[in-house]
């Protein structure tokens, strides 16, 4: 497909995107999977790696399970160079080289190295390919004895605060699913000046290797994705439309066929974001431009957007 | 001299895979012929390097489970046709020893570099260090060069290790088709075929004078055994620079998982095994006690500018 037709183009809050199907944070590589189809015709932007203000070598082996039928789990640990070497290099050699958006995925572990990190991207945002940061707060509060950042919604709207007040970019707040505060947590965002929220990020999850007798993953504990959270991502995502009516969802959670896609935008999604199949399946976004355009064909939509959120009950 | 694995130039693609044969030997070492299509996207021929390999789809009813990771052990670029040898170990390799003939699935080809030419030197002055399937990417790679026409006297020496003569047995007419007899030295650990012990035992009992020549080695098999291989290197092999061909577990092979990682020697950094290997100087990577150190680079960022993220830094940017 050379270029999208006008059934697929979205807005998110002032962020004109032609299409609604985005890869999910750190499980894409432009460079490897441009050698197979052309980006731009496929994605809406692309979303980077998190990026943490120094530099991290992420956790020991093991670092993944596979989860057959369902998903996996991870816990890479945020392995970057850090923000400094990361807008030097990796930004825009592999991500902004693709004449596309491309929205930075950030992290950090205090209020303070959120706001720094977010004054040095500012400074130096005077690149046209960047077009938005998706704030990940799935990480460790140093200032809160290490719980989750994102599981309350007092800490996320400082985080976000903290951000905000320090660019003008789109912003978006990657909520947690790991709280039973997410539609709260989702309000906070708002609050604080988020422009959409990407739902949901990982759940928490283990693995017991029984031949070996101990947790498969070095650290236990990580995050699990892929098909079998679907149910969960959907859930949050219609409560927090019916919640924020006004504000952009971006589902993310266990697609890789168009009817999920399509599930997630009739729950409220505006656009979607695809993870784990990235994995298994890297010519998964060539697969659901295909079929999300017979689909509408077949049902004669003449726009995705005409879809969202009409499941709201 | 030291030579620098090959990044490849060979072109990406997905393709359809259509399973020709699917054999197994008593012992439960598997071949597999697949027939490869045209590239889906770019419309063009399968083309490998030994050393690079395939992510092969093993999905079945169960649903969703990541590729797995496979080298060619042979490829015959005419009828478009590659052979892979497995053990089952696991869910993948179950599932794969499943396949019918005439089945089909899906392959995403060629990923990773390549083993190093020994363009302008002669390849007899390297020995291939094999291990199990760990043989498949050395004997392409001496399959390559008889293409190349390398004569008898050019081929590269073998060891090949394997438990038992059984393991080995359907592997032996290629083989012997490729590596001239004297060039070939075979071991098991029971026994049963060429030499009793393990590769490294078995190139202990070599005149240290017949292996002084060799300039390169390229490891391939379990880790454990690539490990005792590198360690012993130094001593049984004090000319030859060592390359490993790692067979990591690997959730994508693409380089976007960040799944299958190990150490960089000196910085300690984590290298992508796919996309920076599979194939590495045995001295560009961090070794622990029994094979890859998959710990030790927690901590080792020394290399990046450090960004202060405290309040009293404010003001700084």
């Amino acid at each position: 497909m050379s270029d999208f037709y006008t059934k697929f183009q979205i807005k998110i809050g002032s962020l004109e995107l032609a299409s609604p199907i985005l890869n999910a944070s750190g499980t894409f590589n432009p460079s490897v999977f441009s050698r197979l189809f052309s980006l731009k015709s496929h994605l809406g932007a692309i979303v980077t790696k998190t990026v943490t203000p120094n530099a991290s070598s992420g956790n020991p082996q093991q670092r993944t399970v596979e989860l057959p039928g369902i998903g996996m789990l991870n816990s890479i640990g945020l392995q970057g160079k850090g923000i400094i070497a990361s807008m030097d290099v990796d930004i825009p050699q592999y991500y902004g080289c693709h004449d596309m958006p491309v929205i930075l995925s950030i992290s950090a572990d205090s209020e303070i190295a959120f706001q720094r990190m977010s004054a040095y991207i500012e400074a130096h945002a005077n690149r046209p390919y960047l077009q938005g940061i998706e704030v990940n707060v799935s990480c460790p509060n140093v200032h809160a004895g290490g719980a989750l950042f994102g599981a309350s919604p007092q800490w996320v709207e400082k985080a976000v605060h903290a951000v905000r007040q320090e660019t003008s970019l789109p912003l978006w707040v990657k909520l947690t699913p790991n709280t039973t505060e997410v539609v709260a947590v989702a309000q906070a965002s708002v609050d604080a000046g988020a422009d959409a929220l990407t739902a949901i990020n990982t759940v928490l999850g283990s693995h017991i290797d029984i031949r070996r007798r101990t947790p498969s993953l070095a650290k236990v504990s990580g995050g699990y994705s892929g098909q079998g959270i679907k149910p969960i991502a959907i859930h949050h995502v219609l409560n927090i439309a019916k919640a924020l009516p006004n504000t952009p969802i971006v589902g993310v959670g266990g697609i890789r066929r168009a009817e999920d896609v399509l599930e997630f935008l009739m729950a409220g999604a505006t656009a979607v974001q695809v993870g784990t199949h990235c994995f298994s399946d890297p010519a998964v976004f060539v697969d659901l431009v295909q079929d999300l355009d017979t689909w509408c064909l077949a049902e004669g939509v003449a726009s995705l957007q005409e879809l969202v959120g009409v499941a709201l009950p | 001299m030291s030579l620098s694995p090959i990044l490849t130039e060979s072109p990406l693609d997905e393709f359809a895979v259509r399973v020709v044969f699917n054999t197994s030997s008593p012992t439960g070492l598997f071949h597999l012929r697949l027939a490869f299509d045209l590239g889906r996207f770019h419309q063009k021929q399968h083309h490998v390097q030994a050393g690079q390999f395939l992510m092969l789809d093993v999905q079945d009813e169960q649903g969703f489970r990541f590729r797995r990771p496979y080298s060619l052990m042979s490829w015959n670029a005419e009828t478009q046709e590659g052979d892979i040898i497995y053990k089952v170990v696991g869910e993948g390799s179950k599932a794969l020893s499943r396949w019918q003939v005439g089945q089909t699935s899906v392959a995403l080809s060629s990923l990773g570099n390549a083993f190093p030419q020994v363009a302008g030197q002669n390849p007899r002055h390297t020995i291939l260090l094999a291990g199990g399937v760990g043989l498949a990417p050395l004997i392409l790679w001496a399959e390559e060069g008889r293409q190349k026409g390398w004569q008898d006297d050019d081929m590269p020496t073998l060891v090949f290790g394997v438990r038992s003569q059984a393991e080995a047995q359907s592997l032996l007419p290629h083989l012997a088709s490729l590596i001239p007899l004297d060039k070939l030295l075979l071991c098991s650990d029971d026994g049963s075929l060429g030499f009793q012990g393990h590769v490294v035992a078995c190139l202990e009992a070599q005149a240290p004078e017949e292996l002084a020549h060799f300039e390169h080695a390229f490891v391939c098999g379990p880790t454990p055994m690539m490990n005792a291989c590198v360690k012993t290197a130094p001593t049984l092999l004090p000319n030859a620079h060592v390359y490993v061909s790692l067979e990591n577990h690997m959730p994508c092979g693409t380089g976007a998982c960040f799944g299958c990682v190990v150490g960089q020697a000196g910085s300690g950094l984590p290298l992508k095994v796919c996309e920076a290997g599979p194939v590495f100087e045995a001295s560009q990577l961090l070794w622990g006690k029994k094979g890859l150190d998959t710990v030790g680079f927690a901590g080792a960022c020394d290399a990046f500018p450090v960004f202060e993220t405290t309040a009293s830094a404010e003001g700084g940017v």
